[in-house]
């Protein structure tokens, strides 16, 4: 990867205006994803899962190169495997676009279920062995082995049933971890995030953890994958910055350490304040190791921190196109940009006292009269402390008064103490009464 | 000893030997002669005195109250009752003020179903006065005497029985809950007492208080939703927003049912609710046209309506703590007003906002509001600090009622 090492707080700004277009970054400023760079960065699961979201993308997008490119490596994936539901879908999707080399292998596809089936049968039948002499370590196996298989042929549901049915039989705190990561897995395929956090948390309880930092990553990474899916980008932002920067590829059936860089750093860059921004994620010496990884993420963060904003946002407009083919991040990324920029409209304007809207404008890549309403939105939020000058175009910043705002609020607090007092000495003194709004049944005998 | 005939009754009634309390004894224990004498009422009562014989007259009046009545008893009942109510010795009413109660109920019941709404407040007002055991004290005929004001629009009249006389907290306090027993009052009374008040506070334009007396009918612990709390809150959601823009959450005192399922019951008034937090006219006047039926169906949709002009009102405000300077087309645009110019006026001339029309240019100027008074908070706080004082030493007087204990904490 040819980027630059020079000092990047410095020359970054110079970096980005040579960069644009150039062979300086990857991939980050296509404008869409790279079938290569997904075959290379991922395995297993994670890899065909991505396959085939890009291929439904570009079909989307109506960018048939892609879908095509990517379905040919799902096609050639799932003859790998023993997933016959996979390569239907992959065979339906293609609908022999490809020619005959594509077009659906019947014999194959029933070859493959006979001899899953097969191993199925032995499979239980093995377990039922097992349980028949009560040996627990046995027993654990053979649930291992059958969630396994399962999971290998696509079937994650009775593949989530095995690996949980191991739980009763873990004896030491690595069986339980193991537990733990194998459902970890499934949950976050079948998108059960809730799961997903129950275990993490499970695991993170277990003993072992502390010494093996490997399994600590990938508790991270998956309790980052499901905050973000639920929204909670500050807490997923905070998940993804625990991530060790020697992942590597140990995770690459889930998740690749390039996104972690990348999901971690946009979380971050849409919650948290300038001093928290520093102090986990630029000051981070292993968070910076990630972020090499994704240079133009990088350069997008320090862009941020230095408020060049300029740069940051044509940064992220141009990596929205690329984040649109992610399959975690894609459906998050124009709510964080949005965040992103809210936040930078604020910042922006903070240290003045005045604004010419003008200048400001032509930082944000923007016109005048979209950025006053951008501004007059943030200023009715309470984000922004100051007043719009419409005829001049100018913002004003407002100094808050203190001591009315003070009195005012100590006011209110005196007031609303009064009446919570005055309304509970009230419900206490009915209660003392017995005046108690009961069910109208019991109401009527007392009534004659 | 109970009596055995109506001749009985009125002999001793006459010849006055018991003291008020031994009669109001014997006749708790005649309830059976009571019912069954009901035609025979209005001939008993003939022969005794309204005031020299007040107990009687309230337990004789009870028990016709307590019958379906014809159309002749029902003049006799509600002649006899006014003159009744009007005159009666309030020592003696008051040793039986369930009896009372029950006159006074069928009473209002009859007077309002006449349209005679007017014509009962005088009565009730007696009533409330003979019947309180102490000046303070709420009694059932208090919510009657409201409605009753209410119906005739008497606003003024029925603010005098809001408050108790004389306190210095007047807006927080309610007239004092004293022991039923005293008063004959029932839950219904009290959820009355605040819907009732709530509503007049309402017809006096007095919004911040009508909030604190929809908002008391929360207090009232239950283990069951009732009409009445499902109404105030109704009225309880229009009038925080009229007043503050937006719904004040439900406090924590509030009993849990009641908590959690009060929304099912108003879900179209959220509903507005929410259009209304959107800041946007438009949607609100699509929301009120969409549950219009059901708005009308609780007479609450020409109050409703009256949030459309408060929320052009407060999308004008916001603008002013946005901008410093406005043209009036975009303010008309913004603000979603079709004359802006005289709205501004309107709102400048009210004191609603700080700003001012340049005619030259055709821009408005919102000033910095200096708006620093000094209020005087140490009044407040010795308020506060009394009230807290009283907090505690009823929780110290409860902890140590046997009763109490018994009713709310052991079962």
């Amino acid at each position: 990867m040819a980027v630059p090492s020079t000092s990047m707080m410095e020359g970054s700004a110079m970096e980005i205006e040579g960069a644009q277009g150039a062979t300086t970054f990857p991939h980050g400023l296509l404008q869409a994803a790279d079938v290569e760079t997904i075959v290379s960065q991922y395995t297993g699961h994670a890899l065909v899962r991505r396959i085939v979201f890009v291929a439904k993308k570009a079909a989307e997008k109506k960018d048939e190169q892609l879908e095509l490119d990517a379905l040919k490596v799902c096609f050639e994936e799932a003859k790998k495997s023993e997933n016959t539901t996979l390569y239907k879908e992959a065979t339906s999707l293609i609908g022999g676009r490809l020619g005959q080399e594509y077009d659906p292998d019947a014999a194959w596809m029933e070859q493959v279920d006979r001899r899953t089936a097969q191993k199925q049968d032995k499979l239980e039948s093995e377990l039922n062995g097992y349980k028949a002499n009560l040996i627990k370590e046995s027993i654990r196996m053979g649930h291992t082995f059958l969630g396994e298989f399962f999971y290998d042929k696509g079937d994650l549901q009775s593949a989530l049933k095995c690996y949980i049915r191991t739980r009763d039989y873990c004896t030491t705190s690595n069986h339980v971890v193991t537990m733990c990561l194998n459902v970890i897995k499934v949950s976050l395929e079948l998108e059960n995030y809730l799961h997903v956090l129950n275990y993490v948390q499970k695991g993170e309880q277990s003993p072992s953890v502390a010494g093996d930092p490997k399994v600590a990553d990938k508790l991270k990474c998956a309790a980052g994958l499901a905050n973000l899916a639920n929204k909670k980008y500050k807490i997923a932002a905070r998940s993804f910055l625990q991530v060790s920067a020697e992942l590597d590829d140990n995770y690459s059936d889930v998740i690749a350490p390039q996104d972690v860089a990348t999901y971690g750093a946009i979380c971050a860059l849409a919650s948290f304040d300038r001093s928290e921004l520093k102090e986990k994620v630029i000051d981070s010496v292993s968070f910076r190791k990630l972020l090499e990884l994704v240079p133009e993420v990088r350069e997008a963060v320090y862009d941020f921190y230095a408020s060049r904003y300029t740069n940051c946002l044509k940064l992220l407009d141009a990596l929205r196109a690329y984040l649109a083919f992610d399959l975690h991040l894609h459906s998050h990324i124009g709510e964080l940009c949005r965040c992103i920029r809210e936040k930078a409209i604020v910042q922006y304007t903070i240290p003045f006292t005045s604004v010419v809207l003008r200048n400001m404008a032509a930082a944000f890549n923007t016109q005048v009269d979209a950025l006053e309403r951008e501004i007059a939105d943030l200023i009715a939020k309470g984000h922004i402390s100051a007043r719009v000058d419409s005829h001049n175009k100018i913002l004003y910043s407002r100094g808050t008064d203190h001591r009315s705002a003070t009195f005012a609020k100590v006011e209110k607090a005196g007031r609303d103490y009064l009446r919570d007092s005055e309304n509970i000495l009230l419900r206490a003194r009915l209660l003392e009464h017995n005046l108690v709004q009961t069910p109208q049944k019991k109401l009527e005998p007392m009534g004659d | 000893m109970a009596f055995d005939s109506p001749a009985a009754l009125l002999g001793a009634i006459r010849e006055g030997r018991q003291t008020p309390a031994q009669l109001a004894g014997l006749l708790n224990t005649s309830e059976e002669l009571l019912r069954s004498i009901g035609q025979d009422v209005p001939n008993i009562l003939r022969e005794l005195h309204v005031v020299h014989h007040s107990l009687a007259f309230a337990f004789l009046l009870a028990a016709m109250a307590g019958n379906e009545l014809s159309e002749d008893q029902e003049r006799f009942f509600v002649d006899t009752s006014r003159a009744f109510l009007l005159s009666c010795d309030a020592s003696q009413v008051q040793l039986a003020p369930e009896k009372f109660a029950e006159i006074c109920r069928k009473f209002t019941e009859l007077m309002v179903a006449k349209g005679r709404a007017r014509i009962a407040i005088a009565p009730l007002r007696s009533a409330v006065q003979r019947s309180r055991p102490s000046p303070n004290a709420l009694t059932p005929a208090h919510p009657l005497l409201l409605q009753c004001c209410l119906l005739g629009k008497f606003y003024g009249l029925a603010e005098d029985h809001l408050y108790p006389q004389g306190t210095m907290r007047a807006q927080f306090k309610c007239l004092d809950v004293v022991d039923p027993k005293t008063t004959g009052l029932v839950v219904k009374d009290f959820f009355l007492y605040c819907y009732y008040g709530g509503m007049t506070l309402v017809g006096l334009k007095r919004y911040s208080e009508a909030l604190d007396f929809f908002l008391r009918a929360f207090a009232v612990p239950a283990t069951q939703v009732s009409a009445i709390v499902v109404a105030s809150y109704k009225k309880y959601l229009l009038v925080s927003l009229l007043l503050h823009g937006q719904v004040c959450p439900i406090p924590e005192y509030t009993s849990q049912v009641v908590q959690r399922s009060i929304g099912s019951w108003c879900s179209e008034y959220l509903e507005v609710a929410k259009a209304f937090s959107t800041y946007e006219v438009g949607k609100l006047e699509q929301a009120l046209e969409k549950h219009r039926s059901v708005l009308e169906a609780d007479k609450n949709f020409g109050f409703a309506k009256q949030l459309i002009p408060s929320l052009s009102k407060r999308v004008i405000q916001r603008l002013t703590q946005t901008y410093l300077t406005l043209s009036l087309d975009d303010l008309a645009v913004k603000g979603g007003v079709g004359d802006a110019q005289a709205v501004l006026l309107e709102m400048i001339e009210k004191g609603e906002i700080h700003a001012k029309i340049s005619q030259k240019d055709k821009m408005v100027a919102f000033p910095e509001d200096g708006d620093a008074r000094v209020r005087d908070l140490s009044g407040g706080i010795d308020l506060a600090i009394d009230l807290g004082a009283e907090v505690e030493s009823l929780d110290e007087s409860l902890m140590t009622n046997r009763t109490f204990l018994q009713h709310h904490v052991t079962s």
